[in-house]
């Protein structure tokens, strides 16, 4: 995989009933690399997310996924390679934790056949790895936000797909889970996958991200890789916050943020 | 918590997920259904046994009808009973799946086989039907009110879904939006055609409150060819819908195409649905109330609520209607007395349930 261009965005525009939301963005990303979203609210990552699921269409420009444009693939056929796990989900009806996580094997059980041995092993190993094996039972409206989150993810990671795209999914956890989950995907990438995740969190990005893009107003501020992009400069010029980079004794760097 | 997906966890949940139960429950409502049904047809004014019953059925069939049954039997039951009590069955069950596709798909519980206004479209064919007879001109074909029904039925889902078209993926809440538009001018439409039947508005009253009496065996294969294939067709959907219950996005990302798989599944329930209407007029509750039943039991997964709220839609409404036909002094519309029986009965489960859920 690695090597090989994942996304490919040409000079992509897209507006919600012609208000402009996104506009001129190009981008090039890499196969096997863990990509950090970055933004504050209402730059359009979501809606970057959506096009690169392919769940929207640009207005202009066009979007590639490994060569291929986007939108010439079935559905089907981009379910096999390509997962999201969305912000907000619409929960209904009491399906229970394992029928939900069953539910990402959906594009590889073919019709009129039922879930294999391998299927259901997928499912409870994604349930353990993900901490919720004691809520496989449990109705998934009666969850709580964090654990919510993790049953959607346990389901995109049966999926099994090479590409995972991530949309604020570390907002409702707790530090512990977040931390877990972003090490699980690092993991995910170490073995050639490729995640985008959009993130609030700056020194999560910084932790665990190869590059990052940075949104702001709709334009992409900036694209490279994480260690250089997240500086004091940026949250003041994005975020209008005061800040400085600690760097440790392991070389890694942490934001500091100043505020009275 | 674990780190990487190599690890090789050999811990299975409890749950291997198994149908053993949900299947048990379709045979054994399949059993209750067919002993419902032959019972239901020895009652009424000539009380006729089950065996009698199973003989003259037999008889059609081909074997000789022994002397001991009275000469008059096979007509009340082949020609009386069965054609309604097929059509009681037909109706609660094409409504029951209706109400399970119109509530998963469109995402929203309260959903029922008429939220898209196809009731309303054609108690308005109807309407106008009934209001040509009246000021007496007469139609050709003996099935003119089903058929101004049905038509209606069919305009008004192909208002309802242009209406909603111009969103992309035909989304639950613009459909349900436009159902209820329609439904407001359609109703608009009927009282006014009320008004013009002046003295003999008693018979559009009657045709909407729903009714199985004189359903004859054209009427049994009308819905025959229209609720049985659709209800086939809506079990290969189970999957599909069951996933977009979780919303788009998520069924997207799984490979459905949403706005097709909801056009689809809904112009095929609603189908089925204009059938029903056409034949029995509007008969409520059973749409909402059987799925609501089944999913408190079985769970919310289509592959088994299907064939179960079929089977139950169609127990309650040969229930109701043998009620109607048999203990009470005079029939009252069949429309009244499933939301006399099954209201009361929903209220208890429901609040039921509701407690334990709170526990």
């Amino acid at each position: 995989m690695e090597g090989r261009k994942a996304w490919e965005l040409d000079n992509v525009d897209f507006s919600y009933n012609s208000a402009p939301c996104l506009e001129h963005i190009s981008l090039s990303l890499d196969s096997g690399c863990f990509y950090g979203l970055l933004g504050p609210n209402g730059s359009g990552k979501s809606t970057l997310i959506d096009l690169l699921s392919g769940y929207l269409k640009p207005d202009t420009g066009a979007i590639r996924l490994q060569g291929q444009s986007l939108h010439s693939l079935k559905r089907s056929e981009l379910a096999t390679v390509l997962t999201v796990v969305p912000q907000r989900f619409a929960f209904n009806f009491d399906f229970n934790v394992y029928e939900t996580v069953m539910m990402g094997r959906y594009p590889h059980i073919p019709r009129f056949s039922s879930p294999t041995q391998d299927d259901h092993l997928r499912v409870s190993e994604s349930l353990a790895l993900l901490d919720i094996d004691h809520l496989a039972q449990r109705s998934i409206r009666k969850l709580s936000g964090g654990e919510t989150q993790r049953v959607m993810i346990a389901r995109a990671l049966v999926q099994d797909t090479d590409f995972i795209l991530l949309d604020e999914v570390t907002a409702n956890l707790d530090i512990n889970h977040a931390i877990a989950i972003m090490q699980t995907m690092k993991a995910l990438v170490d073995k050639g996958k490729t995640v985008v995740a959009a993130l609030h969190d700056l020194n999560m990005a910084l932790s665990f991200c190869d590059q990052v893009m940075v949104l702001d107003g709709g334009r992409l501020h900036q694209h490279g890789i994480a260690a250089e992009v997240i500086n004091d400069e940026l949250v003041a010029d994005i975020y209008q916050v005061a800040s400085e980079v600690i760097r440790v004794a392991d070389g890694s760097a942490h934001l500091s943020f100043k505020y009275q | 918590m674990n780190q990487s997906l190599d690890k090789n966890n050999s811990s299975r949940s409890s749950r291997t997920s198994s149908d053993g139960p949900g299947i048990l429950w379709l045979f054994i409502l399949i059993g209750v259904l067919g002993a419902a049904m032959i019972f239901s047809a020895g009652l009424g004014y000539i009380e006729i046994s089950p065996k009698e019953i199973v003989q003259i059925i037999a008889a059609q069939l081909g074997r000789n009808l022994p002397d001991s049954i009275d000469a008059s039997y096979p007509f009340v039951i082949m020609e009386v009973r069965l054609p309604r009590i097929f059509t009681a069955v037909l109706v609660g069950g094409g409504l029951a799946v209706a109400g399970c596709i119109f509530q998963s798909l469109l995402q929203n519980p309260l959903a029922d086989p008429y939220t898209l206004g196809i009731s309303s479209g054609a108690a308005f064919g109807a309407s106008i039907a009934i209001l040509l007879l009246i000021v007496g001109i007469t139609l050709p074909a003996p099935l003119v009110i089903p058929s101004f029904a049905f038509a209606g039925a069919l305009l008004t889902l192909l208002a309802v879904f242009s209406l909603a078209a111009p969103s992309t993926r035909l989304s639950s809440n613009s459909l349900i939006l436009s159902g209820i538009i329609v439904s407001a001018i359609l109703s608009a439409g009927i009282s006014l055609i009320k008004f013009l039947a002046d003295e003999q508005v008693n018979a559009i009253i009657f045709w909407l409150m729903g009714s199985f009496i004189g359903k004859d065996w054209s009427d049994v294969l009308l819905l025959a060819v229209l609720v049985m294939p659709s209800t086939v067709i809506l079990m290969l959907f189970a999957r599909e819908m069951d996933i977009m219950t979780f919303g788009d996005r998520t069924s997207e990302s799984l490979g459905i195409d949403t706005g097709r798989v909801r056009r689809f599944v809904l112009i095929i329930a609603s189908l089925s649905t204009s059938g029903c209407v056409a034949v029995s007029g509007i008969i409520g509750f059973v749409g909402l109330i059987v799925p609501h039943f089944v999913r408190m039991i079985l769970g919310p997964s289509n592959r088994l609520l299907i064939p179960c709220s079929f089977l139950c839609g169609c127990l309650l409404l040969l229930g109701a209607d043998t009620v109607t036909r048999v203990m009470l002094p005079t029939e009252i519309p069949i429309g009244v007395l499933t939301a006399l029986i099954g209201g009361p009965l929903f209220c208890y489960i429901f609040r039921k349930t509701q407690l334990q859920r709170w526990r």
